[in-house]
């Protein structure tokens, strides 16, 4: 296995709400000793219900949000300590894909002007070269040239995903990290944008890292999966042992639950019970064990730490669900 | 069909005055008791608009044409106070988005109450009691606590089960429900389609059901009407229309979804974008996007054919 570009090691960021002249702030912990890394051309996606704390993780990795303990690694070089010059290296080689292809494009500016804003900011070429490479990215997204002089709202939501694509290709990066990209959008587009960063991928190495509830767009693109519940890694494993042989009753409820085409009405009765907890209360113990049919006394006193089931198969869980490879 | 419990018959609808557009066309299906028409398509393929001439809250102005009968009673031409005495009686709706659609300064227990007070004229206590037992009722624990709750108190999963609770007070005949669990992450969404189907075994209210989520609808449906821009594109039995479907835009939806049980290495996707109903090309709407479209199909707006299993396609044999 090749060095990692990105190496969280227990990751953990807080926020603090509701403090005031005389009351205690009250902690609000959004992820977890969050440990994962991430290799070349490889995609990692995490998965979880909202609240689960994907985003902030996404945001903590992107120097977005700070880190409250723990370390972030780019090439294998602890974020905190970088250079000036280092971190430019490292916000050059990752780049990010929003949910929302409305809110994250600059309504002001031309397509032109939004995809070659990277290049702008990391000084990369002249004005002439960047206007060719806006040309050239533009068609590796599959739009033509002629929509660099057009402005964001002239375009639908799957157009401006690909224009959002395109921006965060303009420096080549080593990693993308996408939080959602498929959810604002319809159905027919969601499966084109897919097909483009499936394509995208192979065309230039890249790793991705990829954030979505959808654990069937997830089954499509990922390579790894990681399970998140309360800001905690509840199960990682390869995409096939994760979706055939899930060891965590979280995930296998999550599996479970994601509507299928053609099984026929459902049987009411098989669905997971309550409510994802408030990250400012959480339950005692293992996060889940309010919700979990496995649950034992131990699961409400002592919180499970990840553990290996099988080679590269890790679950936080007193009573996995052993389902040996057939 | 005589048993119908709703006929809708021919419905457009065209928004705006000066520059009016089609936004429903040639729209005719249905309802039985106690059974779910699931509704699917992509955005703007005229889903909510179908459920706003049902309740009659279709924006104006506006023109409505054709017939909507809810039984023997027809809904098109009613008055206002009696179009209203319907709603949330015979007919409710609950929406995709319940904090917007409740009142945030109100309890909950109280905007229950206040349906049971406007429709049969409850006393208040009365209406109190009875609401708490609907928060039961929808599987809310601790319903006479919950009761006192607002809404932003309430996480969204418990949000969706009071407009439910709300919705079933007056038990409506048809409980029509637009996207009501596209809010929610796929565990509560499974627990609120378990408490649908749960409801209308015991109520035996029929249900029209619309989701963009082919998943969702092939879960809860006994039937499948799939529309775009506007029309009824095919409209069948649910395993029938997910089995066989006949119209190349299902079979397009159905195949362009991941599916975890068979993974492909590229997914078939349908190809440009959803029509602007405003530039709407003649013909087939779908044309442009299909990929088994002849000249004739640009030209002539395909009917809607068929008894049990209807599809509008002029290439409905040969995709078959």
């Amino acid at each position: 296995m090749t060095a990692p570009i990105l190496q969280t090691d227990a990751l953990s960021v807080r926020f603090s709400e509701g403090s005031g002249l005389f009351r205690k702030p009250r902690i609000v912990q959004a992820v977890s000793d969050i440990s994962i890394t991430l290799s070349a051309g490889e995609t990692l996606a995490l998965v979880g219900e909202s609240g689960s704390g994907k985003t902030t993780f996404a945001r903590a990795m992107l120097g977005l949000t700070p880190i409250s303990a723990g370390t972030m690694r780019y090439d294998g070089r602890n974020c905190t300590e970088m250079t000036h010059h280092e971190r430019q290296t490292m916000r050059r080689a990752v780049q990010m894909v929003f949910q929302d292809p409305f809110g994250s494009l600059d309504p002001r500016l031309s397509i032109e002007a939004i995809i070659a804003e990277p290049l702008r900011i990391h000084r990369i070429g002249t004005a002439r070269s960047r206007s060719d490479r806006v040309v050239e990215l533009l068609d590796r997204v599959g739009l033509p040239a002629d929509a660099r002089r057009r402005y964001p709202h002239q375009f639908s939501g799957g157009q401006r995903q690909r224009i959002a694509i395109a921006r965060a290709l303009a420096p080549e990066p080593r990693v993308i990290i996408a939080d959602e990209p498929l959810s604002a959008l319809d159905v027919s587009i969601q499966s084109q944008i897919l097909n483009l960063l499936d394509t995208l991928r192979e065309q230039t190495g890249m790793a991705y890292f990829l954030i979505s509830h959808d654990l069937a767009a997830v089954h499509h693109l990922a390579d790894r999966v990681a399970a998140l519940y309360l800001g905690r890694i509840v199960e990682i494993a390869n995409r096939d042992a994760l979706y055939n042989h899930p060891a965590h009753p979280y995930t296998k409820a999550l599996l479970e639950s994601v509507p299928r085409i053609g099984t026929g009405k459902r049987t009411p009765g098989k669905a997971l019970p309550g409510d994802i907890p408030s990250p400012l209360s959480p339950p005692t113990g293992c996060h889940f064990h309010p919700r979990c049919p496995r649950a034992s006394e131990r699961c409400s006193v002592e919180a499970p730490v990840l553990a290996t089931i099988a080679q590269g198969h890790q679950a936080a869980c007193h009573h996995p669900i052993i389902e040996p490879p057939a | 069909m005589s048993s119908a419990l709703l006929a809708v018959d021919r419905l457009a609808v065209e928004l705006g005055q000066a520059d009016p557009v089609r936004i429903l066309d040639d729209i005719s299906f249905h309802l039985q008791p106690g059974q779910t028409l699931g509704v699917v398509g992509e955005s703007g393929c005229g889903k909510s608009m179908t459920a706003l001439a049902l309740m009659g809250l279709v924006p104006t102005p506006s023109h409505i044409t054709g017939s909507i009968r809810l039984g023997e009673t027809e809904l098109l031409g009613m008055d206002e106070e009696h179009r209203r005495r319907l709603r949330g009686k015979r007919l409710a709706m609950i929406f995709q988005e319940p904090m917007t659609a409740l009142n945030p300064v109100v309890t909950v227990g109280a905007q229950i109450a206040e349906m049971l007070e406007v429709h049969e004229h409850a006393s208040t206590t009365l209406a109190r009691a009875r609401a708490v037992e609907l928060l039961h009722q929808v599987g809310i624990a601790a319903a006479s606590d919950r009761a006192q709750a607002y809404p932003h108190q309430l996480s969204g999963g418990m949000r969706q089960r009071v407009m439910i609770a709300m919705a079933i007070a007056c038990r409506p005949e048809i409980l029509i429900a637009d996207e009501p669990t596209t809010a929610l992450d796929v565990s509560v969404q499974a627990q609120i389609l378990d408490l649908l189907l749960e409801l209308q075994r015991r109520e035996g209210m029929a249900m029209l059901f619309i989701s963009h989520s082919l998943g969702v609808i092939s879960e809860i449906s006994d039937e499948i009407m799939v529309m775009y821009a506007g029309r009824i594109a095919e409209h069948g039995p649910a395993t029938t229309v997910l089995q066989h479907p006949t119209h190349p835009y299902t079979r397009g939806l159905i195949e362009t979804i991941p599916d975890i049980a068979h993974r492909v290495k590229t997914l078939p996707v349908i190809a440009g974008n959803v029509p602007n109903l405003r530039n709407r090309a003649p013909g087939c709407a779908f044309a442009p996007r299909c990929p088994q479209a002849i000249e004739a199909c640009r030209q002539t707006i395909p009917p809607l054919e068929g008894h049990a299993h209807r599809v509008a396609c002029l290439r409905a044999t040969v995709a078959a």
